[in-house]
């Protein structure tokens, strides 16, 4: 192989990639150390003139923003960005933990329940094995408007409305199924053979999955343990419909209520924005180590 | 040893069987019964059977007919979109070299961020007076003045974009668990073989990634199937109705004019398309395994 080709077309590649998603983060984190009249130049000029991290003042301390507004007076108009912020922004700081609890919850649901189901039914041969299978995966194809109001009802019903505890039986409801189908797929392109060795060597099922199946499966749970956050962690709809104070809204319903005015603080929105960002980050540092390895080779040889 | 399997298979899948079929098996079929009746919100007590007229009625319904046509080409752009960049993303992160740790980490990060601040970072970003997208296209000399990018022709493609953005990384992180059960001694030989790059692709990594593939096509066909955030924070489903996707639409229904039952057929019209679809994903992807 022409070596010296493969390595300028990688560098490329990964130059390319690593653009394609930063530039706009990029962007993003530069507009929050702007003030509002920058942010609001024409044509616009990326670099900040007069940085400040007040955006980042604000977002966990809203509170103080609004009294700073009584004080300037309503002549403040357009000069900074505290004149279109909400009241609802004082609970930034509660639904980021309120959305990092729910995510939490939903990696501990799905890592030990999906894999336990994935692995069943991929490996373990019963009746109705597949009929069950299809369904749980076609349930989730529906979209989440057409069953908002069932769900709504059901919640309602049973007492739950306004409580994080809804969130997570709804997310779990929602993440399950399609966790389940990863697992499925990452179990069938892996050969039964370390699980049958340890199987005649006597183990019990149980213990084959425990000591043989998750270390070799870390990648695959890795993912849902991803995937499951994330969608919990970005979820809007329901969020939006189910929860009713600050005792359980989480950060895109709070996001989604400063945006949705006509004029919104940009500055302080992009700062939510990043703020946001960083609870998955340190999650990925955290098992980046099980990302990355090839963890599964190397035990199946 | 037959009945222990099936002892088994009880323990581990009864969590599962009653998240299915009460969480999801139950909304299924109440959201199937309202799309049969007049069902409004502002009285849910009260209402009328009235069969399929709600079917009948959403056939002859212009504005969904063209939310329908708006939702096809929203999904096939933004799965071809998603296809394509999640699979070079993952081919990428796969290799070793000085960095590669840093940019697994970085390239999730988009998905970090909702779906509704996606939306106001696209829209920010394509804004005709402040948006930088104009900056660095008048800079660069391609373009005078402020050029409105969100036009009824040019929308749509706008937000397909940065919804591939959002998505494309988590999608790639699923290739990428594939790839790596790729044997590294096929490569060698492949390599040994002299084949050229795009036939190992295509007979030595693609089967690996196969099944992993249906799943990205099918999870971001479900996903831009029910896309109606992003178009909310990014275009309010403008202009003149050129982003309101048949989610959009029948979310419309639902919370703004309260026809429960009229949403929920329209509903039932995604479902089938979904369903079609990936049945289609499964028939490609599948039919050569046996």
């Amino acid at each position: 192989m022409h070596s010296r080709k493969r390595k300028v077309g990688l560098a490329v590649a990964a130059i390319l990639v690593g653009l394609w998603v930063l530039a706009p983060l990029v962007w993003m984190a530069d507009m929050t150390i702007m003030t509002e009249r920058e942010i609001h130049t024409r044509p616009p000029n990326p670099v900040p003139i007069n940085a400040t991290l007040n955006n980042y003042y604000y977002v966990f301390n809203a509170a103080a923003a609004l009294a700073e507004r009584q004080s300037e007076g309503e002549g403040s108009f357009a000069r900074s960005a505290v004149y279109f912020l909400p009241q609802i922004a004082t609970e930034i700081p509660r639904a980021l933990g309120n959305s990092v609890f729910v995510a939490l919850c939903m990696v501990g649901i799905n890592v030990i329940g999906a894999t336990m189901a994935g692995y069943s039914f991929a490996r373990v041969r019963f009746r109705g094995s597949w009929p069950l299978f299809r369904f749980t995966i076609t349930s989730r194809l529906l979209p989440p408007v057409a069953v908002l109001i069932p769900f709504y009802l059901i919640i309602k019903s049973l007492g739950l409305l306004d409580s994080l505890f809804a969130l997570v039986l709804i997310y779990s409801a929602y993440t399950l199924p399609i966790s389940i189908w990863i697992i499925h797929g990452y179990l069938q392109a892996l050969p039964p053979d370390l699980e049958e060795a340890a199987r005649v060597d006597g183990y019990s099922r149980l213990e084959v999955i425990f000591n043989t199946v998750f270390p070799v499966m870390r990648p695959g749970i890795v993912a849902i343990g991803i995937y499951s956050f994330m969608l919990a962690y970005v979820e809007f709809f329901f969020a939006f419909v189910l929860t009713g104070t600050a005792s359980s809204h989480t950060l895109p319903v709070i996001i989604a209520s400063i945006g949705a005015n006509p004029v919104s603080p940009t500055g302080i929105l992009m700062a939510a924005g990043v703020v946001t960002m960083l609870p998955p980050v340190i999650l990925i540092l955290v098992f980046r180590r099980y990302i990355i390895s090839g963890l599964v080779t190397s035990a199946v040889k | 040893m037959n009945l222990t399997e099936q002892k088994i298979a009880f323990v581990l899948v009864v969590p599962l069987i009653a998240v299915a079929f009460f969480v999801n098996g139950y909304p299924i079929v109440q959201s199937f019964w309202l799309s049969l009746t007049d069902t409004n919100l502002s009285d849910l007590a009260h209402y009328n059977f009235v069969g399929a007229d709600n079917y009948v009625n959403g056939l002859n319904d212009f504005f969904f007919q063209r939310s329908a046509i708006v939702s096809i080409r929203f999904v096939a752009e933004t799965t071809a979109m998603v296809a394509v960049a999640s699979i070079a993303i993952a081919l990428v992160l796969n290799e070793k070299f000085r960095g590669s740790g840093l940019l697994k980490v970085i390239v999730i990060v988009p998905w970090a961020i909702s779906e509704y601040a996606v939306g106001i970072l696209g829209g920010f970003f394509l804004n005709a007076n402040f948006g930088l997208w104009n900056g660095v296209l008048t800079n660069l000399g391609l373009i005078k003045g402020n050029t409105n990018w969100l036009t009824a022709q040019m929308a749509l493609d706008w937000v397909a974009i940065f919804y591939t953005w959002n998505i494309a990384p988590l999608m790639s992180f699923f290739i990428l668990t594939s790839l790596q059960t790729v044997p590294e001694d096929l490569y060698k030989m492949s390599r040994v073989d002299g084949a050229s790059p795009f036939r190992r692709f295509r007979y030595v990594t693609f089967p690996f990634i196969r099944y992993a593939l249906l799943i990205v096509l099918v999870l971001t066909t479900m996903a831009a199937g029910s896309a109606t955030v992003i178009m909310y924070s990014m275009t309010l489903g403008g202009p003149g109705g050129a982003t309101q996707t048949a989610t959009y639409y029948s979310f419309v229904q639902f919370l703004q004019k309260r026809q429960l039952g009229y949403g929920a057929a329209l509903s039932w019209y995604i479902f089938i398309f979904l369903i079609a679809t990936t049945m289609l994903y499964f028939y490609l992807l599948t039919r050569r395994r046996k």
